[in-house]
């Protein structure tokens, strides 16, 4: 939604903004006005990482072109866009926010609670941000019970996320440098969001204190609180519309209660579903590339996955494959060329003639480099290749067989291919039992008129009482599970349930690049697209030549309405892949497309295409 | 697209940008983004006052948004304008919406499960 609403503010000529944003690449009135206009949640300006340090140029990469990742600009805009926000509130503010001129009412009082800050926004004062502290809201409510609150929803019985910490952990683990480097006063933007926010941060404080760099001295928690009591002074004021969010959180809750009460009957119901099951035929006679036009293309509109092409010739053809197979591995731990690691890997592939497990690896290994690199169908491609070799052998590991197919349903997912990758999950579940799995989800559930998420419903509540039973066996959830089961919480747009999902498995692995780009594109789907700027971020210290977090950097960008900083992400993305001008970077195309068309760049838009030579938008001025 | 546009109606808001939107995109863009939807969708819109308005999303013939009944709409969905918003802005999952009754779906639902995609114009990638 963002974007559209980004679309409406800067993209007719007529707009003196949009005049303003070609000038410059970062144009703080853009956000104000989409401050003042939007009425949704957007107008949130998390800083969830310090701008200061992360955006500092060539700290993580500083053999990349700094720029398409120096964010500095672009934080510190957000920043100061927020920054009033900081500043305290007289004790007339609830009178001066009633007297409010219209201007500010009608636009901004929307029933929902992400306006607050937008609304303290255009009432701020400059009055001392100390002075109008109050004291006594000190013993506001503190994070920590809400975060453990959340998760209610989840299943009462076994399942716990290890995400939950208490909150003295929370406090004392919460990396010093990002109270440091910013005022502390900051804080009270954040307490808008939604509790589990706490255990986000904890996840960046986590994968912070990995980091050597940092050595700062703890902040002085009062501050922390005070900014929280301020927030609750708001808070207060604008206790109607909190009480009515409230009302509905509570009924969401309810809601999650309900459904995963559900869960024993489920199992029972499955039981018996899979006796019926037993004469049908199987996954593998259903989706086999063996029969390649069949089930796939029933009404819905489903690509097939075509077969997998490899690039002739391969420069490393005379490596030998072992050493290819090596060194790929190496670039995908440690970062580097990911399309020199995709030659390797399909010449390492080209080794083998018969079938054998260690294949099923290296078409995963290589899915995977095509998805960070931003080519879904040669990802989907490679997965499915992969996929025919796992339906071959039953000696594969059951981890690199959930890592192919998780992989494979969120290549789907991105394509907004439901079903496959519906069939991609339920496959997975497969390799667990036949009684967990349930039937295959077909085409003619997805009709039902009397409940068409009926199949996410029922592969999700397989997921969830899966992880039940192996947190009360083993104390921990397989990750691949975990994935699944955040796969299908985005799937059916529950979009906080998914975010907890990535940021539980960022709790254990700070340093999953990937999970940090799913997190960010799950921020972003759902409307906050200032918050997923800092996960992308995140990702790509972690591994600069990430083309994908590149790319969703941009969406994020085209969202927030700085279009020319979002085409100069999009160029740069395409400046990773070689120009052989096959098409397989159209996604990237037409993104940059969408986004000259924004810049009232017609011209330029009409050459965006795969096969135009990216010195034209240099020479248009794009820095990239 | 300020035609799209009624009072009293948030969703107008948000259709008017999808309008706009889809005007400035290319033609094959256009066709890329009708090939993957293939529907035309009618929402039947009940506003605070209890008002009812109507659009279309048209992602099958044309691409594009219009006001007023469809001549054959594939997916008639009929919800309130604070549903509308609740899930544009993703705090409401369509099958909430959909279990609880505050949406209703006619014609060939599994369009539903799709409003989320036609909505965001641009989404980022997992």
């Amino acid at each position: 939604m963002q974007s559209l609403f980004g679309g409406a503010d800067c993209s007719t000529s007529s707009n003196p903004l949009k005049q303003a944003v070609q000038r410059q690449a970062v144009d703080q009135s853009l956000f104000k006005d989409r401050f003042a206009v939007v009425p949704s949640g957007s107008a949130r300006p998390l800083i969830s990482f310090p701008a200061t340090q992360l955006g500092q140029p060539g700290q993580v990469h500083k053999s990349q072109p700094g720029r398409p990742f120096d964010l500095q600009h672009l934080s510190d805009a957000l920043g100061r866009t927020s920054s009033p926000t900081h500043i305290g509130y007289p004790p007339d503010w609830e009178a001066k926010w009633n007297t409010a001129p219209p201007r500010l009412g009608s636009p901004l009082v929307h029933p929902l609670p992400h306006t607050s800050p937008s609304i303290e926004r255009h009432n701020v004062q400059t009055a001392d941000w100390a002075s109008s502290f109050n004291p006594n809201i000190i013993k506001g409510k503190g994070k920590a019970p809400a975060v453990e609150q959340s998760w209610h929803p989840q299943p009462p019985i076994g399942y716990q996320p290890r995400m939950v910490q208490p909150s003295q952990s929370f406090q004392s683990a919460y990396n010093p440098h990002m109270f440091q480097s910013l005022p502390p006063q900051v804080y009270d933007v954040k307490n808008d969001q939604r509790e589990m926010e706490a255990a986000f941060e904890r996840a960046l404080a986590d994968a912070r204190a990995n980091d050597q760099r940092e050595t700062q001295v703890a902040p002085p928690e009062e501050e922390f609180r005070e900014a929280k009591g301020d927030f609750e002074a708001v808070w207060e004021s604008l206790r109607p519309e909190a009480e009515r969010l409230n009302q509905l959180a509570q009924w969401e809750n309810d809601f999650s209660q309900f459904t995963h009460d559900e869960d024993d009957l489920f199992d029972v119901l499955n039981d018996s579903l899979n006796r019926a099951d037993v004469g049908q035929s199987t996954l593998d006679d259903q989706m086999s590339l063996r029969k390649p036009v069949e089930p796939i293309v029933e009404t819905d509109r489903m690509a097939q996955a075509k077969p997998y092409v490899f690039a002739d010739p391969n420069p490393y053809a005379r490596m030998p494959t072992r050493q290819a197979r090596k060194r790929a591995e190496e670039i995908l731990e440690t970062g580097g060329s990911l399309t020199e690691a995709i030659l390797l890997l399909e010449h390492a592939l080209q080794d083998y003639v018969d079938p054998d497990p260690a294949q099923v690896e290296l078409w995963t290994m290589l899915g995977l480099a095509h998805a960070m690199d931003e080519r879904e169908d040669k990802a989907m491609s490679a997965y499915e290749m992969g996929r025919k070799e796992l339906d071959k052998n039953t000696s594969v590991a059951r981890s690199i067989a959930g890592k192919l197919l998780t992989n494979l349903a969120i290549s789907y997912v991105n394509e907004e291919l439901d079903l496959p990758a519906l069939r991609a999950l339920h496959a997975h579940l497969l390799q667990f039992s036949q009684a967990i799995a349930g039937p295959t989800p077909t085409q003619k559930e997805l009709q039902d008129s009397q409940d068409p998420w009926a199949p996410y419903q029922r592969i999700l509540n397989s997921y969830l009482s899966l992880a039940q039973t192996q947190y009360a066996q083993h104390g921990e959830v397989d990750p691949d599970v975990q994935v699944g089961l955040g796969v299908m919480y985005y799937m059916m747009n529950d979009y906080e349930e998914a975010r907890l999902c990535w940021v539980e498995k960022l709790n254990r692995q700070p340093d999953d690049y990937l999970m940090w780009n799913r997190l960010g594109a799950t921020l972003a789907n759902s409307g906050k697209s200032e918050e997923a700027v800092n996960a992308y971020r995140r990702a790509l210290e972690l591994r600069p030549t990430f083309t994908r977090a590149i790319f969703n950097l941009g969406i994020a960008c085209v969202n927030i309405g700085v279009y020319r900083e979002a085409a100069e992400h999009f160029l740069y993305a395409l400046s990773t892949h070689p120009s052989d001008g096959k098409g397989d970077s159209t996604t990237i195309w037409t993104a940059l497309r969408q986004a000259l068309v924004n810049l009232d760049m017609g011209q330029l838009a009409d050459q965006a295409r795969p096969g135009t030579d990216l010195k034209v938008f240099k020479e248009a001025g794009f820095d990239f | 697209m300020s035609d799209l546009k009624e009072s009293g109606f948030k969703t107008s808001e948000v259709l008017s940008t999808l309008a706009t939107s889809f005007d400035k995109m290319s033609e094959n863009d256009k066709k890329a983004q009708i090939k993957k939807t293939n529907g035309i969708f009618q929402l039947n819109i009940k506003n605070a006052e209890g008002k009812e308005g109507i659009w279309v999303i048209d992602l099958k013939e044309q691409g594009k948004v219009t006001k007023g009944p469809a001549k054959k709409p594939d997916c008639t969905m009929t919800l309130s304008d604070d549903t509308f918003m609740s899930l544009a802005d993703g705090k409401l999952n369509g099958q909430k919406a959909f279990m609880t009754g505050a949406l209703k779906v006619k014609g060939n639902v599994m369009l539903a499960t799709k409003l989320d995609g036609v909505l965001k114009g641009a989404k980022a990638k997992l």
